[in-house]
């Protein structure tokens, strides 16, 4: 569950991505006519042009018309174009320019995770002194997953006297309460609700407001509908021994892979944007990103960069570059790993993507700057923080990159391999954080077989991405009369964690019936990552 | 061969051309041979016992009506189990009877079940598992796979062993051994002369001979009190060069810290660069380095000692919290880490120990640790 806003139904989400299509591909064949409008009287600059493609050459009188790769123009096209297609031509090299730098991130971060050294150092703190913890579980009307994860966390092997156990239901209408109130009377020494009945609306708001009831250093949260393994507290909790870790994110692991294609791409996809994106990034000492959720705050450190910001629409990225520009770290945890329920309708998907463009899109403006001019903040961290922060816009870019393409291309600029460039780099770096070679890799670490096949078919996803987020961010651009509200959303699912349940007790029973469970294959493969 | 044709060709060949990439996805969509969850597994990786316990869990679901006949009646019982490896089980004392042939190789082939104590002889290779009622005598020179014991193992001189042991009581291993893998006991593990290890986990490791007194909370508490250790003062903020802000309960560091000797600091130190604790400095909080961390004799650290490179300890140093170096750890003669209360973690790529040190809890080498003599000092 994450913070969202109301969106229009899917149709309207498609037919917005159609639109722009639709919208450059009219451009294209609008710059004649625009080009004419700018014309600055400089008759006597012309574009090259290939002489294949050109019926009527720049030769013939200026009174004639001409056409360019069979489309007809009027004589004035030729004169004063100059500047305009230059400009064009500069914005078309720097796309591709920002396309292959993130290609080059891609590939950097694929081949650290393949062959480099893995950044681990927390995870083999087995044994310690344990720091109190505070485990937060915003709820909003989750009658169907709270118990669930409340019996998952009493589980948990971390020592009882240092875990509480928050649930935040926020003005529940359900029968959340009820549910956690039988848990309440049952574990009354660890289970402590927090009941919010008014206030704003929204995640960030509704942990802000159980901030001044928690008492303890370490905040670790799970939204509702996520089940956090045995080990997983203390996994999570091992970081902050390091007095300079602020927050800590673990891998989220796809529950319901095989209900339909998409959730099958989603967990490549997942695997890719954890396994090698984000380890990547530990590895390097770049930017790991706190996602809100399978993931934990120290206290101090967020109440001293300000708390959660409420009118965040990705409070979790807007953490974690608050964080970053107070000196504090963000860890990865690769094998802190939690099962969740993605989205298994398209709908609910673009939903999600689009909320999630917006949100980051939101850190983007609010921080890039702040980040480029920190001074403290290292020159990896500042450039990985950059571009994770740029991966949004890079969607409105490359669409915009493609319809440069199109438009030079009917001006006769000859140079079409740029475009293949364009195309061949754009498939091969973005798709939110799913790329290709990552989700190979991805498959390769955890000891996947057969799943990789569907990789074809994640270009389906990465365009999906593309249209969202293209959408969201170009309407995050347009003036609004009034300020939206962050509200609660919660993705949406057709069943609930029946995968998780079998695949959890097939583990549970491999792991204490076999004394050569060692043998399995899929660790040596994961252990290795 | 008409236009349309040859049209119909193209366009064909190019549809096919498009959708074979698609094919083995299509049929993986449809038939779902790798569409289960990723299996996400704790137990058989933070435990250090689970194959232990896993070995003890089969032992008492397929062995232990021959454990219990032959502590009864003694004697000597042999068979195969269903995946075709032949075991034997033998009385309390005895030693395994083993063929000419495995004595001429060196190599026993067969899983050995002892009701209660087991000697093993010398120069052998035991390729399955162990498992005494009680405790194990190994000889010297013996490679192990695995070793479970419910009281204590004695592994001999230059004795090497695979994957695990474990221990009820105590783990002692003499001089030379190489313990790969998980090595863990209930009580304590000791390790003698120049062995090397990778993962170590007891109440209390002894890495060669130490007083029994020591690392106790009372010889900890004494150390803190001792004339000429205990701290003279406290050390300001302003004191502290490249001092970039003090928030949230620590001082952050520009470039390189240098604490002088004799001070205690109450906060949480993170420096950039590397760090030079100072003889008798006392640290009541954590520290970090993102390079080398340098802890002179004497130093004690309440929190957590994290370097970002290579992190050295010198003698009689005391550290309550994780040990944490993302190269090497290097620890000297007299330090104590943790304490039988609290246990912690020792966590490095290479771990290098001198005589006379003590941890509490686990020791990690993800590549190498080592028993060996070291300076007294840095």
């Amino acid at each position: 569950m994450r913070r969202s806003i109301k969106y229009p139904c899917e149709k309207s989400q498609i037919f917005g991505a159609l639109l722009v299509l639709a919208t450059a591909v009219l451009v294209a064949f609008a710059v004649p006519v625009l080009d004419t409008a700018l014309r600055s009287g400089s008759a006597s600059q012309h574009i090259e042009t290939s002489a294949e493609n050109i019926q009527a050459m720049p030769e013939t009188s200026q009174s004639e018309s001409f056409s360019i790769r069979g489309l007809a123009f009027p004589p004035t096209i030729r004169q004063g174009r100059h500047w305009v297609v230059s400009f064009m031509l500069f914005m078309f090299f720097a796309i591709i320019f920002l396309v292959c730098i993130y290609l080059i991130r891609h590939y950097s971060f694929t081949l650290n995770r393949l062959f480099g050294y893995q950044r681990q150092p927390y995870l083999d703190v087995d044994t310690a002194e344990w720091p109190e913890v505070t485990v937060l579980i915003p709820a909003h009307n989750e009658e169907r997953v709270i118990g669930e994860i409340l019996d998952a966390l009493l589980d948990v092997d971390y020592p009882r006297e240092k875990l509480t156990i928050m649930p935040i239901n926020d003005r529940c209408k359900d029968k959340t309460e009820e549910i956690i109130g039988n848990f309440v009377k049952r574990y009354p020494d660890i289970v402590k609700p927090f009941h919010r009945r008014r206030g704003k609306p929204g995640k960030a708001a509704a942990l802000n407001d159980a901030m001044i009831h928690i008492q303890t250093e370490i905040i670790l949260v799970f939204d509702a509908d996520y089940i956090p393994g045995r080990g997983l507290i203390k996994q999570l909790a091992a970081p902050f021994f390091d007095p300079e870790v602020g927050s800590v994110m673990g891998r989220v692991v796809p529950s319901n892979v095989e209900c339909n294609l998409l959730t099958r791409l989603l967990d490549l996809e997942r695997a890719g944007g954890y396994q090698v994106d984000q380890q990547a990034r530990m590895n390097m000492h770049m930017v790991p990103q706190y996602g809100g959720t399978v993931g934990g705050m120290r206290k101090s450190a967020l109440l001293s960069v300000g708390g959660w910001q409420e009118d965040s629409l990705a409070e979790d990225t807007d953490a974690t570059y608050r964080l970053l520009l107070n000196g504090w770290k963000t860890v990865y945890q690769n094998r802190s790993e939690c099962y969740e329920q993605v989205p298994d309708t398209w709908t609910s998907r673009l939903k999600q993507i689009m909320r999630w463009a917006e949100g980051h899109n939101q850190a983007t403006a609010r921080y890039s700057s702040r980040l480029l001019l920190k001074s403290q903040t290292r020159f990896i961290e500042k450039l990985d923080g950059l571009l994770l922060l740029g991966v949004y816009v890079m969607s409105p870019v490359l669409v915009l990159g493609w319809s440069l393409g199109i438009i030079l291309w009917y001006l006769g600029e000859p140079r079409a391999g740029l475009i293949m460039i364009l195309i061949v780099t754009s498939y091969s770096t973005l798709g939110n954080f799913a790329i290709f070679f990552e989700v190979t890799a991805a498959a390769r670490l955890d000891g996947s077989r057969g799943r990789i096949r569907l990789l074809p078919f994640v270009f389906l996803g990465f365009l999906v991405s593309l249209f969202s987020v293209t959408r969201a961010t170009l309407s995050q651009l347009i003036p609004k009369p009034r300020r939206r509200e962050v509200n609660w959303n919660k993705t949406e699912h057709n069943n609930h964690n029946g995968n998780y349940r079998n695949n959890h007790n097939n583990n549970h029973r491999n792991n204490h019936g076999n004394h050569n469970n060692h043998r399995n294959h899929n660790s040596h493969y994961r252990r290795n990552g | 061969m008409s236009l349309a044709l040859a049209v119909v060709i193209f366009f064909g060949l190019t549809l096919v051309l498009a959708i074979l990439p698609f094919l083995p996805g299509l049929i993986e969509w449809r038939t779902k041979t790798d569409a289960e969850p990723l299996p996400v597994e704790y137990d058989s990786e933070v435990n250090i016992r689970h194959f232990a316990m896993g070995f003890r869990s089969f032992i008492e679901t397929y062995l232990s009506a021959e454990l219990a006949a032959c502590r009864e009646t003694g004697g000597l019982r042999d068979g195969t189990l269903g995946d075709g490896s032949r075991y034997i089980v033998i009385s309390n004392g005895g030693m395994p009877i083993l063929t000419e042939s495995e004595m001429r190789h060196r190599s026993a082939g067969k899983l050995i079940f002892s009701c209660g104590d087991l000697h093993l002889p010398d120069e052998m290779l035991f390729l399955y598992e162990i498992y005494a009622g009680r405790s194990v005598q190994g000889g010297d020179g013996n490679v192990y796979r695995a070793i479970l014991a419910e009281d204590n193992i004695h592994l001999g001189r230059e004795t090497m062993s695979l994957r695990w042991l474990h221990a009820g009581g105590s783990v002692h291993a003499d001089s030379g051994g190489k313990l790969y893998g998980r090595v863990s006991a209930d009580e304590r593990i000791r390790l003698d002369g120049y062995c090397r290890f990778e993962r170590l986990n007891a109440p209390r490791i002894e890495f060669d001979h130490v007083p029994e007194s020591a690392g106790s909370k009372e010889s900890n508490n004494n150390n803190d009190t001792r004339a000429g250790v205990r701290p003279r003062r406290l050390l300001r903020p302003e004191e502290v060069p490249h001092l970039v802000e003090v928030a949230a309960g620590r001082w952050q560091v520009e470039r390189k810290l240098e604490i002088p000797p004799g001070v205690w600091v109450e906060t949480n130190l993170v420096v950039t660069g590397w760090a030079r604790i100072y003889k008798d400095v006392r640290i009541i909080g954590s520290i970090k380095s993102h390079k080398d961390m340098y802890l002179y004799n004497g130093v004690e650290v309440r929190g957590s000692a994290v370097s970002g490179r290579n992190l050295y300890i010198g003698a009689g140093c005391l550290i309550h919290g994780p040990v944490i170096a993302e190269k090497d750890v290097y620890i000297n003669r007299g330090s104590v880490i943790g304490s039988m209360e609290n246990p912690t973690t020792v966590s490095a790529r290479n771990i290098f120990v001198a005589h006379g040190t003590i941890a509490h809890g686990t020791v990690w080498a993800h590549t190498k640790g080592e028993l060996s003599s070291m300076s007294e000092s840095i």
